[in-house]
């Protein structure tokens, strides 16, 4: 099975709708029920993109009371409502559906099809994720206060007695609703892979970008159920059902949890690995370099990441912690492999460096500090150390903000005149670009300091003999300093909206068959006749670029 | 103690001597292609992007390499002990330290009586000999808490229904900080401690004085 043999399929092949489809629903009801999932999509990353903002304010007020010793904006129990909606929103209602949304608009398109299979489902999906995120933001109108447990909800801390008040069970039932909605957005996405390919889609010749959501969306399938059910049982056993009792009780949590709890770290990572090639393959001009290397390494990062959960509990002293330390070493092969397609796609390439590409390539170097210090963390005796201080606060921030939100920016700035039909700005975007990098590094590097010499997380308070101050000062400047960058993001919405000129179906010079319809794509996304699909770059083909097979 | 003793501060050292360099090496080599790539391969000049080739042994190659990496990584990792902090043989000294909202107290079985306690969030003096094996047997009261020396590059879960023991063996000092590391609801951040790890004399010194000052029978 070749991605360049001329089967069969060859030649052009029409997939237009034999008839044309049903009347849209105009005003507030098309909104409603509009199943496009083109505009499911845009829904889904303008609410999560809302998430962001919410949840970034809260990070604002958090490094506000950080900045000096002492208490200076909040209570100490308000400061843990802060930190615990901070962590979700982040996590349940902005990076994982937003890593969704980019497959739910491109997975069809890159596919050939039509539309994505299960519309209905997907269209619930949505509104279950936004729901549901409404609901756990609720929990700050309830009498006791919003949740207070950490994002992790940790048994016994989050049962009724550690944690009392409606607010957590708020949030409970607001993270299910969002979860369940999340896991019908992949399972349709996933099904349109499986049986809404065009012809001549083999698998071997999905885009990068694609088979990073197959792999996704087989995580979240797999993996998110386990989160359902640590939080259902958390909400029985708040109201009276001991589904947790004692010392076994609290483990199962944490393994429920955590079975969730990581692979979820890499659905907010593949999409935008996946993105982030295929911005350096345009830009560079050439097809992504060892296209099996890498979806083989995808499919054995994704299984091996079903088996490393048990390295968030080193310290419990209730797992078998050489296991989990040799799983996730291991984690740096096939993560090293992703490493390896962008050098060599890059390496002989002819390099444009537009804002996607930077943005791009930043991923690439700023989640580098946090997968390496993620192999670190992955040793038990270094570990016991720094576990639940500031450092892991350091790490996973660079995965997650450092990382997956500079993946995010350069999908945004490259499909975003496929989306909308015209490009934003590049002089603002590189603006953005550099204060989102200097605002991230002057945030996160030091709180590798400030967790190494023993500040703990989850604190709304430190003493000025602990000699903390300074870095934390630095720390919030450096939150200040992304905000602007987002704000300077939201300016070149704006701007680019204002006077806006068009892209055109194809500005960047795209491989992919979403680069070959209109701009925005039309209801069933492909009016002319699709060009043939001899490899996983078909426009690439029609330029008469060879595909590896095809060189001597 | 035996002179077999691994302190946690020394697996720690060990361990991270190997670490910080190879993700400092990979830092840089990672680095430095992208940076040869972006000054060798930009766009100018009319310059066409040469078509991707295959270099199936190059991958493999690089992949056994990283493997090789790992696999010294993790030998590293794991010639420290498994549980690295077990007692081995017999402890010079015991402690009792049980967490709760929001404190700490300490007693030591060999010292009956006489007890080291949060109070009024005011934090307590946990008392050990420097230098020797110190076995801490570790409880919770209500919630998850956890027991973390920052100088011992060590910390521990407090597990609710479980006691957990560990050795330790403190550098001389008197105001070693520890504190509780898992959050734990309103005064996790307060929930601090001083250790005093004593020389021979100071400690026998304390131990009369703690005697002397226990509530008699």
């Amino acid at each position: 099975m070749g991605r360049a043999g001329a089967g069969p399929e060859a030649g052009t092949v029409s997939l237009v709708a034999p008839r044309p489809p049903y009347a849209p629903v105009r005003g507030v009801a098309g909104a409603v029920v509009a199943t496009d999932h083109k505009a499911v999509a845009a829904r889904t990353l303008a609410t999560a993109f809302g998430f962001f903002i919410a949840g970034g304010v809260i990070a604002l007020l958090m490094r506000w009371e950080l900045a000096t010793p002492g208490m200076q904006l909040t209570s100490r129990a308000g400061y843990d409502e802060l930190f615990s909606m901070h962590g979700s929103t982040m996590i349940y209602l902005f990076v994982t559906p937003a890593a969704l949304a980019l497959g739910t608009y491109l997975v069809p398109l890159q596919v050939g099809a039509a539309e994505i299979a299960g519309p209905r489902v997907n269209l619930v999906g949505y509104w279950l994720f936004a729901f549901g995120g409404l609901l756990a933001w609720s929990s700050f109108l309830a009498r006791d206060g919003a949740a207070s447990a950490a994002w992790t909800a940790e048994f016994p801390m989050s049962d009724a007695a550690n944690t009392p008040g409606s607010g957590m069970d708020l949030w409970i039932a607001g993270v299910m609703c969002a979860t369940t909605g999340v896991i019908l957005l992949a399972a349709c996405q996933l099904a349109t892979i499986v049986a809404r390919r065009a012809p001549g889609m083999t698998m071997l010749r999905l885009p990068v970008f694609t088979w990073t959501m197959v792999v996704t969306c087989l995580m979240v399938l797999t993996a998110f159920p386990s989160l359902l059910i640590a939080m259902g049982g958390l909400a029985l056993d708040r109201h009276g059902v001991d589904v947790y009792p004692g010392a076994g009780g609290a483990t199962a949590y944490q393994h429920l949890f955590w079975f969730y709890g990581h692979p979820v770290v890499y659905v907010m990572f593949f999409p935008f690995v996946g993105a982030s090639l295929e911005v350096i393959a345009t830009f560079s001009g050439r097809r992504v370099f060892g296209y099996r290397g890498v979806v083989l390494s995808l499919l054995a990062f994704a299984a091996l990441s079903m088996a490393v959960w048990g390295h968030h509990m080193f310290t419990t002293g209730q797992v078998a912690n050489r296991y989990f330390s040799l799983t996730s070493t291991m984690l740096a092969v096939p993560a090293g492999m992703e490493y390896v397609a962008a050098v060599g796609t890059l390496i002989g390439g002819a390099l444009r460096l537009r804002t996607a590409m930077l943005f791009a390539l930043a991923f690439f170097l700023q989640f580098l500090i946090g997968g390496l210090t993620g192999i670190y963390t992955g040793s038990p005796p270094l570990d016991y150390h720094v576990h639940d201080s500031y450092f892991v606060v350091a790490h996973f921030h660079y995965t997650l903000l450092a990382g997956s939100v500079f993946g995010l920016f350069a999908a945004v700035y490259y499909w975003w005149p496929k989306v909308t039909g015209f490009r934003l700005r590049e002089g603002l975007g590189r603006l953005h670009l550099a204060l989102f990098v200097i605002g991230t590094n002057v945030t996160f590097l030091p709180m590798f300091v400030l967790g190494y010499d023993g500040m703990p997380r989850r604190v709304a308070n430190y003493r000025p003999a602990d000699g903390w101050t300074t870095l934390n000062l630095v720390a919030t400047g450096g939150a200040f300093v992304i905000a602007v960058s987002v704000a300077v993001f939201l300016l070149n919405v704006y701007v680019s909206w204002l006077r806006s000129e068009p892209a055109g179906p194809d500005p960047w010079g795209g491989q992919t068959l979403e680069w070959a319809t209109a701009s925005p794509p039309p209801r069933l996304n492909f009016t002319a006749p699709l060009p043939p699909v001899r490899s996983a770059e078909p426009l690439l083909d029609l330029r008469g670029v060879p595909t590896p097979e095809a060189l001597p | 103690m035996s002179a077999a003793v691994a302190a946690t501060q020394d697996d720690f050292s060990r361990v991270q001597a190997v670490y910080i360099p190879v993700g400092a090496a990979a830092l840089v080599v990672v680095a430095g292609a992208f940076a040869f790539a972006l000054v060798r391969y930009r766009a100018r000049d009319g310059r066409a992007p040469r078509p991707t080739r295959e270099h199936n042994a190059l991958e493999a190659l690089i992949a056994l390499g990283i493997a090789i990496v790992v696999a010294v990584l993790v030998v590293v990792t794991f010639g420290t002990d498994e549980n690295e902090a077990r007692v081995r043989g017999r402890p010079a000294f015991r402690v009792d330290a049980v967490a709760f909202k929001w404190g700490w107290q300490f007693t030591y079985p060999a010292l009956p009586g006489v007890v080291d306690r949060t109070v009024r969030l005011i934090p307590p003096v946990l008392h050990v000999p420097a230098g020797v094996e110190v076995a801490v047997r570790l409880s919770t009261r209500d919630t998850t808490h956890a027991f973390w020396i920052p100088d011992v590059r060590y910390k521990r879960d407090a597990w609710p229904g479980v006691a957990q023991t560990f050795a330790l063996t403190f550098p001389p000092g008197q105001h070693i900080s520890g504190r509780c590391a898992q959050y734990c609801g309103l005064h996790h951040a307060d929930m601090v401690f001083t250790v005093a790890s004593l020389g021979r004399a100071e400690f026998a010194a304390w131990v009369a004085r703690a005697r002397g000052r226990r509530p008699g029978p």
